[in-house]
């Protein structure tokens, strides 16, 4: 008989492994970019390096202490998770520090807790618990509504903050729903959407609305007889239009205006390499002046020099893109990839709906940074303030997302316990 | 579709997006890397290098005695190439390091030898070649660094780097601190250095360098591209003496009188030079700092002082004579009653009544007189210039507000008779004593200047020629009724019982203004401004003098308040001017004027000697210890400041003060020769050594 108590019974090492060397390749990466030659040492806990350190023994004492506990506590406690995170959302806005024009952070001591980041695991949780409850249906209404508002109700009091970014990130766990029996359709109408969103802002809102048009009659002609058919593409136009119209308005008088300009730099709209396109453009001069294999470590000059900002952070992908090159930067998102495979992997080989559910939202979650993060550093979608996993400097972050992965981690090593 | 392959597409879809994603980001960084890589990598070269501009030395400020009254020191930043020629083997840097840290550690006391040694070593195995050692070092220092172990290596071999920052030293400190003036980063520029910057600050020069890790620019060659060019000095006409003099007497009568604050300035009649200037503000109970110049920016009623101005306007329009006959005590104009605040003398002659001071007298002349015609009198204070700024140069100087009958404020019943005792306009004490230097210059009416003449390198580049703005603001006649008039205030009038001195005579006029409080007006609490105008000597004036003091406690009027600081300057300044004494021809006086030598010691012994001896000498210096120069104005003094870690200068000290100061330092005195000490054999300001012998030679 196996110790079934034993820390490590049946745990996934592929995941294990990929963890450690995210977080490790995150640490010798933050030592690079905010390389203080007064205190070279990358031990040393007066420097940010040495701080990473610290937080990633603390992450892993943490994860340790989540494999001990019983896996039943999850379940049963996920709606007091997502309680407790919703009362911290609401304190935040009264108590808390405000960095960088977010007031997203409670100051505790010389820590600072950042409860939209702990947002995430616990709504994965009491999602995953609702959508594993018998006899749901996600066509039904009343389904979609409750699935709706465990989403909508931390994602409307993040962006009181208002922290962009980090509410975005909750639109990623839609893809749960999908999993879990939402129409195909709708992904596609999603999709259909952020291309109108796009067009409206590159072409004017006329243009676009010309376009829908013509296109809508000439499907009508091609297809006279169908009445039906003929309904829904009417209805479909006219709600497209309604649609490029809100995005026009939207745009012009809800985005802030840093906000609306990280869109423009993307879409080529406005070019100011000093101004709002400052940071792609330093971002993307220490990437492409990494070449193939880089510059080597501790060899960066644009990261190390402090042109880049928010190199340990957000930014900190440069670091890797111009000190390892493509060959670097090629692993790192082979890494990614690989977990989030194995993770979805894993969780279609669950026997409990619950665990299976879970394990699409960590995917989907980490995802979504996995994508947004480097994506935003080469210029490929606008300058979003969210942390690349476990490799951003940041004790917050890389602590709830390592309770998020370990959380899962703990699920799956018991599979074989549910019926 | 049955439920089976609905959800295997779900999961294909899953994988589908996570590849899909991943590899438009790869297909991205691909772009950027490569397709797009070698116009970023360009872009990244040209940043991190940039051409820096190089401080040049900035020029000093002096006083018209030569005095040094700003000046710039450098301070060094030393740096250290670890990869430096002399100490590229690993052996040699091994061997060498710690002594190099040991001396660091003992010289500076800022580290240990320890924090210096792994400092060092860890700067070396980064490779760091422009590694901070020390800021702010002096010249001193530095010759003493440059001798350290790896460093004597010489400039190459040794790896150090020297970059020289320049430090602003006012020699003399607060001494007219406010129009010395300083000039920062992020301030607003005040007094001459803010003035003459454009010529003390030199041109910067121009080097390229390139952006190292921490984001410090290093220096790319080891010298300039451009090498930056000195600033000029500007001569100030500043005299140190009589500024030193004019300060003390100032903070004295502040004190006494707890006032808020105050300002002095002296001015050499014919020149417009102004000598000394000197503002106080309380800032904390008896202490006083320079911190506003009321002088040039402090807009106020004059109140008394003004009524010269009127009284020339009436003679200069023939309206009165100086033996005409006026009231005096109170005169009533409709809504106001105008009092004279000692009460009536009765029925006097205009002379009596301007050397009383008496309002009612002046109000009521100027109101009869002009009346009818009140433009006729304000005509005669624009004639004056009065209202003009006088075009100063340095910055600050506020607008004088003198009304006439056009503006809107101008009340025809009001206006006109409180003009006539110096209210309803706002005039700065430099406007004030400008007019006065103008009755004093036989009309001949000259803007103060402060800079005599700014020069690069010892050759004049600028001079600053007196400038007229009025060459005769009356007639003869009316000057010396004036003059006559002023001096009897001295003599017989409000002045009698402050300025007596039988070697010479003095013109001035006493004024007590009642001050507004900010927008609370006259009312809400009395505030009274005292001060004295006038000039010096008076039958051949030579400098012209302001004293206000405001809201002083305890006394207000003009004489008991301001003119006892008048009265100090006034014979302190006479007594030092050897040209200013008429009943003895210069030309004797040549070879005359040594004054007796005296030993370098204690202040109040020296002062005592001195006063015992009826010399006058100017105590500048407030350090217990003074050396005594004796300069061609007199006997000046110096400070003689030590600490108990550097040597100090015995120079010029009789054996006694000498031996006791050396032995309290600690070390042992060995004497040679008898007099004053010539020689010391340590230099002053280096490091002592306790128990060391140092030989001092007399003579």
């Amino acid at each position: 008989m196996i110790n079934q108590r034993s820390l490590f019974f049946n745990i996934d090492w592929i995941i294990i492994f990929i963890y450690v060397a995210l977080c490790v390749i995150g640490w010798f990466n933050i030592h690079a970019a905010v390389y203080d030659p007064q205190n070279p040492s990358i031990v040393d806990l007066d420097t940010n390096y040495g701080k990473q350190l610290l937080f990633i023994v603390t992450a892993l004492i943490l994860g340790a202490v989540i494999l001990l506990l019983d896996n039943k506590f999850f379940n049963a406690f996920s709606p007091i998770f997502y309680g407790v995170t919703l009362i911290l959302l609401v304190v935040v806005l009264f108590v808390g520090r405000n960095v960088g024009g977010n007031q997203a952070w409670i100051p505790i001591g010389s820590f600072r807790l950042q409860p939209s980041e702990f947002a995430k695991f616990s709504t994965c949780l009491l999602l995953a618990k609702y959508l594993s409850s018998t006899n749901l249906k996600l066509q039904d209404f009343q389904t979609l509504l409750i699935c709706g508002l465990i989403l909508v109700i931390p994602t409307a009091l993040i962006m009181l903050q208002p922290d962009t970014g980090s509410a975005l990130t909750f639109t990623s766990l839609i893809f749960v729903l999908y999993r879990e029996g939402l129409s195909g359709y709708t992904l596609v109408i999603g999709a259909l959407f952020i291309a109108l969103f796009v067009l409206t802002l590159l072409y004017s809102t006329w243009i676009v609305a010309g376009l829908l048009i013509a296109v809508a009659a000439v499907l009508i002609a091609s297809n006279k007889k169908n009445r039906s058919f003929i309904t829904t593409i009417a209805i479909g136009t006219v709600i497209s239009i309604i649609f490029i119209f809100c995005v026009d308005f939207a745009y012009n008088s809800i985005l802030q205006s840093h906000q609306r300009n990280r869109i423009d730099v993307i879409l080529g709209k406005i070019h100011d390499p000093r101004g709002e396109g400052y940071n792609l453009n330093q971002s993307k001069i220490a990437i492409g002046s990494g070449g193939l294999w880089g510059k080597g470590y501790l060899q960066g000059t644009q990261t190390k020099y402090d042109f880049v900002p928010e190199q340990s952070t957000d930014f900190i992908f440069c670091t890797v893109g111009e000190e390892w090159g493509f060959a670097g930067s090629f692993v790192v998102i082979a890494l990614y990839v690989t977990l989030l495979i194995r993770i979805i992997n894993l969780a279609e080989r669950q026997r409990s709906a619950f665990t299976r559910v879970y394990g699409y939202g960590v995917a989907s979650i980490l995802f979504f940074h996995f994508f947004i993060n480097i994506g935003m550093t080469i210029g490929l979608v606008p300058v979003i303030g969210i942390p690349l996993p476990f490799i951003s400097y940041g004790g917050s972050s890389l602590i709830s997302f390592t309770i998020l992965l370990f959380i899962f981690l703990k699920l799956d090593s018991n599979r074989m316990g549910v019926i | 579709m049955n439920i089976r392959t609905d959800i295997l597409l779900r999961v294909y879809v899953a994988f589908g997006l996570i590849v899909v994603f991943a590899f438009a980001v790869l297909f991205k960084l691909f772009h950027v890397q490569f397709a797009e890589g070698e116009r970023w990598s360009a872009m990244a070269d040209s940043l991190s290098t940039k051409y820096q501009d190089v401080e040049a030395v900035r020029g000093n400020i002096y006083s018209i005695d030569g005095s040094l009254l700003a000046t710039s020191v450098p301070e060094y930043e030393i740096r250290m190439d670890m990869l430096a020629a002399g100490i590229e083997d690993d052996e040699v840097f091994r061997e060498k390091v710690d002594s190099l840290a040991a001396k660091l550690s003992d010289y500076f006391g800022d580290k240990s030898h320890r924090e210096y040694s792994k400092m060092l070593r860890a700067a070396r195995r980064d490779k760091n070649k422009y590694f901070l050692i020390k800021r702010k070092v002096s010249h001193s220092q530095l010759v003493d660094v440059k001798k350290f172990p790896i460093f004597k290596l010489g400039k190459y071999k040794g790896g150090l780097i020297v970059e020289a920052k320049n430090k602003r030293i006012f020699p003399f400190k607060s001494l007219a601190a406010r129009t010395i003036g300083y000039k920062n980063e992020n301030v607003k520029p005040v007094g001459l250095e803010g003035a003459y910057s454009h010529y003390i600050d030199g041109e910067s020069g121009r080097r390229l360098v390139q952006r190292i890790a921490g984001g410090v620019w290093k220096p790319m060659n080891k010298d300039n591209e451009i090498a930056p060019k000195e600033g000029a000095d500007i001569i100030s006409t500043i005299d140190i003496n009589m500024q030193d003099v004019a300060q003390n007497a100032l903070r004295k009568q502040l004190i006494k009188s707890d006032a808020d604050h105050g300002c002095v300035i002296l001015m050499e009649v014919a020149t417009g030079e102004v000598r000394a200037i000197a503002n106080f503000s309380k800032v904390a109970p008896s202490v006083y700092k320079e911190t506003f110049n009321y002088a040039i920016a402090g807009n106020q009623d004059p109140g008394s002082t003004f009524k010269v101005a009127s009284y020339m306007a009436l003679l200069e329009d023939k309206k009165i004579d100086t033996n005409t006959l006026v009231a005096t005590g109170n005169y009533k104009i409709p809504g106001h009653m105008i009092r004279d605040s000692h009460g009536s003398i009765g029925v006097v002659t205009v002379k009596k009544a301007f050397e009383e001071s008496s309002n009612a007298a002046i109000a009521q002349l100027v109101n009869t007189a002009y009346r009818e015609n009140q433009s006729k009198f304000t005509d005669h204070l624009y004639d004056w210039h009065l209202h003009e700024k006088m075009d100063l140069q340095i910055p600050g100087e506020a607008t004088p507000v003198v009304k006439n009958p056009n503006n809107r404020s101008w009340n025809k019943n009001m206006t006109l008779p409180q003009m006539a005792y110096g209210y309803e306009m706002q005039l700065t004490p430099l406007k004030m004593l400008s007019f006065y230097n103008a009755i004093a210059n036989n009309g001949k009416y000259v803007t103060p200047i402060f800079v005599n003449e700014i020069r690069r390198l010892g050759n004049t580049i600028e001079q600053f020629k007196t400038r007229v703005i009025n060459d005769k603001i009356c007639s003869d006649e009316t000057l010396s009724k004036i003059k006559a008039m002023l001096e009897g205030v001295i003599t017989e009038g409000t002045g009698r019982n402050v300025i007596h001195n039988p070697f010479y005579r003095v013109a001035g006029k006493t004024g007590t203004a009642q001050v507004a409080d900010g927008n609370k007006g006259y009312r809400a609490k009395k505030q009274y401004q005292a001060s004295f105008c006038g000039y010096f000597p008076a039958d051949n004036p030579k400098y012209s003098l302001i004293v206000v003091i405001n809201d002083p406690k305890n006394g207000y009027y003009g004489a008991e308040v301001a003119g006892p600081p008048f009265r100090e300057i006034a014979d302190k300044v006479f007594a030092n001017d050897v040209q200013m004494y008429n009943q003895v021809e210069t030309s004797k006086m040549v070879g005359n004027t040594k004054m007796p030598p005296s030993k370098a010691g204690y202040r109040s012994a020296t002062q005592k000697v001195y006063k015992a001896l009826g010399v006058k000498a100017l105590f500048a210096a407030n350090s217990e210890l003074v050396n005594v120069v004796d300069t061609n104005n007199g006997v000046a003094v110096k400070e003689v400041r030590f600490n108990s870690k550097q040597v100090p200068d015995v120079s010029g000290m009789g054996l006694k003060d000498a031996v006791y100061l050396l032995s309290s330092t600690g070390l042992k005195p060995v004497v040679r020769g008898s007099g004053r000490v010539k020689n010391q054999s340590l230099l002053p300001g280096s490091r002592i050594v306790r128990g060391y012998p140092i030989t001092i030679e007399l003579e």
